[in-house]
């Protein structure tokens, strides 16, 4: 095992990690301000990439140029979720949260799959393939990107959680509900565009990466959803600054983990450190709520 | 030997002292009581003595024994029992059932004692009536009331009241101090947090001020209110009571 | 108004015998009833119910989010693939021992939680993250088969080693663990460790007020309930004479196996066992007559199911009965 097979696992795993941090962020988010573990969020990633591929097969159109659409289409789908399924259930016990959110998954996965059919598919765009060689180092362009853009938009979406209007009532309804509500924020309002925003950064991100992976029906739930939970959970749940960063680690980590393990073992390095972190620091890395 | 015995007893929450060095001792078969205005930490000193909390410093004795780490339920099970100033009763259970939970003392009395003992406690703070009734279904006086029951129940030496009369109507007011008079009187020692004055005049036998976590006054009732630092720390003035 | 008597004025007595007169009644039906393939589909369903039963006592009594069940299910099948092809253990004897290895899981699992004060909803991730920790440590462990799993050969009926060639010995077996789940959820119910479930639920500072040791308690429900989805796990190996990592601790059919007691009612014992009989069976079919390629519509409709359910009964099924029986039998 070679320094280079080394680097390139760690950077092959710091790119995936900043896909992992998006899908993190809109998590954590959802988490932050409405307590609710949103057990489907995969699922708005592989309909993010399908939304994408389809966009592309059917117009030609360039992920990057669709991805802000269906940015913004599973917002809407997002919150109309939140608001015929998840809402209702808020002042439920938890367990009956968890199972609808769960409930939402299957059913997502299921019009998936009566959709777009249950083989794989794949975005092929012409530079598809083409790779970027740093010395021993080698990277696919749109892994690059991905990673560039996602990491930008995590980046753009702290700054206006922080310094917008809605930001701060999103925080404020993290910290406090009650008091939030006092002081004139809708936080029915909030719940809905919080989930319709973290919906849709996953489904972003699965535009980002649609022309690196193959896509079917569980894509989402089979690789992203187990990384998630644990970057939220290593993050601190509801810290958005942790999930950024958090999924930059678990990406390293899995990076390493698959070259030292084998590939098929890439997902008990995420468990292990998932279990290792619930126990010795639920809390996560970081402290407190959305910051 | 006193019953009950905090010396020196703090608690922070990081930069704010909520219990400051205080030192009391209750004896058997006294109503003590403690006053000060909100937040000067009456509810927390019951944490730390009930074993909800533990203080960053000081001692607290029980029948001589330290009681400071102990969880809750093995303090429980030594005889101090308490209610919540906000009350907590298991809501989807019956007064009855809610009553027999505290009976059981932990596994030391069988269903049978403790389906009986729980009836008398429930008669004897006249809650009988709504006996198969849901908790959350009684209003505010019946909660208190089954609050005290399920305390009772356990048999306590000690009994902890955190402000009990609270949101009750005069009438009521009135029959919760008959109510905690009968208590002691059968052989339950009482420490009544309160804020309603009548009332606190009425039970204590002595009276503790607690104010911004520290004790400012202990003595006798009617001449410990009277003191300008106890006036002044509930009204800010010095203005006398009456 | 007075209140009725009579042995089902009480809700818990009223249930025992509705459920164990099922039982019976399913016993009988099939005992008389045809083929393998409806048999099969009652031995599943029976299953469920079994595990359902079982749960509720951690999940619903004690009120614990224990999102993650299966890992004592898969322990148990594993405990019992394992002994018996492997040593020749009687089977019989390896539900007791499933039973005993799952339940020690639980006291662990109780252990860990409880020392490292996790709240709710990391608890609930905590159980599921750790089925799939099972079932990647059993995927790559040659001794128990890795992901070709264990097989048992059945070649003639033998009451001896658990082995049957037809169904219906396993649907009386099932049914049996049926009834023992039933008993035990009703024996905890009308015991005092049922009142402290109860205390524990409803309100756990207030219980240890009251001089209850939650933390006890609350081991005490992980290892019952443990316990039961081990020996469950056991007798499903037995049963289908095949088990593998990504079956018996499939995450799928974990939470499928949450359906009974969430939409039934999970605080009662009819609620799980009714949940069960009704919507197992339901699922078969359906996959059944979609099948193939219109799995997909079958996925559709289950969560559809599972959220609708869910919203219109959060408290399940049984909650409504029970407060059609309190106002039926005089209570106010």
């Amino acid at each position: 095992m070679t320094a280079d097979v080394i680097l390139q696992a760690l950077v092959l795993g710091l790119l995936q990690g900043g896909v992992y941090a998006l899908v993190a962020c809109g998590l954590t988010l959802i988490y932050g301000v409405m307590k609710v573990v949103n057990f489907a969020h995969a699922e708005f990633l592989t309909l993010g990439m399908y939304l994408t591929i389809s966009a592309w097969n059917a117009a030609g159109v360039s992920p990057y140029v669709s991805g802000a659409f269906v940015f913004a289409l599973v917002c809407v789908l997002g919150a109309s979720a939140q608001y015929l399924v998840i809402r209702p259930a808020l002042a439920h016990p938890q367990i009956n949260q968890m199972l609808i959110t769960i409930g939402l998954s299957t059913m997502m996965i299921g019009l998936m799959q009566l959709a777009w059919g249950p083989n794989n598919q794949v975005l092929n765009l012409p530079w598809g393939r083409a790779t970027l060689d740093l010395g021993e180092l080698r990277i696919t362009y749109v892994r690059a990107i991905a990673f560039g853009i996602a990491v930008a938009i995590a980046t753009a979406f702290w700054w206006f959680l922080k310094h917008t209007r809605v930001g701060m009532a999103m925080r404020a309804a993290a910290q406090n509900p009650g008091a939030a509500r006092l002081m004139g924020i809708s936080v029915r309002r909030i719940n809905l565009v919080t989930f319709g925003v973290g919906t849709g950064l996953a489904a972003l991100a699965g535009a980002l990466i649609a022309p690196a992976f193959f896509v079917n029906p569980t894509f989402g739930v089979d690789h992203f959803l187990l990384a998630a939970f644990v970057i939220v959970v290593l993050g601190t749940m509801g810290n958005f600054v942790g999930a950024l960063i958090g999924g930059l680690l678990i990406g390293v980590a899995e990076g390493l983990g698959g070259l030292v393990f084998g590939p098929a073992l890439r997902q008990l390095v995420s468990l292990a450190v998932f279990v290792v972190v619930l126990l010795f620091l639920p809390r996560g890395l970081f402290r407190g709520r959305v910051t | 030997m006193s019953l009950l015995e905090l010396a020196g007893v703090t608690k922070r929450f990081g930069g704010l002292t909520a219990v400051d060095r205080v030192s009391l001792a209750v004896a058997a078969g006294e109503i003590v009581g403690v006053i000060g205005p909100n937040g000067s930490g009456k509810t927390t000193m019951f944490a730390t003595v009930s074993g909800f909390l533990v203080p960053d410093e000081g001692e607290i004795r029980f029948e001589g024994r330290r009681i400071i780490g102990l969880r809750p339920s093995r303090v429980a099970a030594l005889g101090i029992a308490r209610t919540f100033q906000i009350v907590q009763p298991f809501a989807g259970l019956t007064v009855l059932d809610n009553v027999v939970a505290g009976a059981l003392r932990g596994g030391r009395e069988t269903l049978a004692t403790a389906r009986r003992v729980a009836a008398e406690v429930i008669d004897a703070v006249g809650l009988g009536p709504e006996r198969t009734k849901l908790a959350g279904a009684l209003p505010i006086a019946g909660r208190k009331r089954l609050e005290i029951a399920r305390a009772l129940a356990t048999r306590p030496k000690l009994l902890l009241l955190d402000e009990v009369m609270a949101g009750l109507r005069p009438t009521e007011v009135d029959q919760a101090i008959a109510l905690v008079r009968r208590i002691r009187d059968s052989g339950v020692t009482v420490i009544v947090v309160e804020h309603l004055m009548r009332a606190v005049l009425a039970l204590s036998e002595r009276l503790y001020v607690l104010h911004h976590g520290a004790l400012i006054a202990e003595g006798e009732p009617r001449e410990v209110i009277r003191r300008p630092d106890v006036v002044r720390a509930y009204f800010g003035e010095a203005k006398p009571v009456a | 108004m007075a209140p009725r008597t009579g042995f089902f004025a009480d809700w818990l007595n009223a249930q025992l015998a509705v459920a164990l007169g099922f039982v019976v009644l399913v016993g009988v039906a099939g005992g008389l009833a045809g083929s393998d393939y409806f048999l099969q589909i009652m031995v599943l369903a029976a299953i469920y119910a079994a595990m359902g039963v079982s749960w509720a006592i951690a999940g619903g009594l004690s009120g614990l989010l224990l999102l993650g069940y299966i890992s004592f299910f898969g322990v148990g099948a594993y405990v019992d693939g394992l002994l018996f092809t492997k040593y020749g253990v009687n089977p019989w004897l390896c539900l007791a021992i499933a039973a005993a290895v799952a339940g020690l899981l639980g006291w662990l699992i109780a252990l860990v939680t409880l020392r490292f004060g996790l709240s709710e909803d990391y608890f609930a991730m905590f159980t599921v993250a750790l089925s799939q920790v099972l079932k990647y440590i059993l995927l790559n462990w040659d001794y128990a088969g890795r992901a070709t799993g264990i097989y048992l050969t059945v070649v003639k009926d033998d009451f001896a080693t658990m082995s049957f060639v037809g169904r219906r010995p396993y649907l009386f077996i099932a049914l049996a663990l049926l009834a023992a789940a039933i008993l035990l959820n009703y024996a905890v119910q009308r015991s005092r460790f049922g009142y402290y479930l109860a205390a524990v639920r409803e309100n756990d500072q207030a219980a240890e007020a009251l001089g209850i040791d939650t933390a006890a308690v609350k081991t005490k429900a992980m290892v019952v309930s443990g316990a039961a989805a081990g020996a469950i796990g056991a007798f499903y190996c037995q049963f289908a004479t095949f088990i593998d990592p990504k079956q018996v601790f499939s995450l799928a059919t974990n939470f499928e196996m949450l359906l009974g007691p969430v939409l039934g009612g999970r605080l009662s014992i009819i609620g799980p066992v009714f949940g069960a009989a009704f919507l197992k069976p339901l699922q078969d079919l359906l996959r059944g007559w979609l099948g193939g390629e219109a799995d997909a519509l079958y996925l559709v409709l289950y969560g559809l199911v599972l959220v609708v359910g869910i919203l219109l009964l959060p408290r399940g099924l049984a909650a409504y009965v029970e407060t059609w029986h309190r106002r039926r039998y005089g209570q106010p």
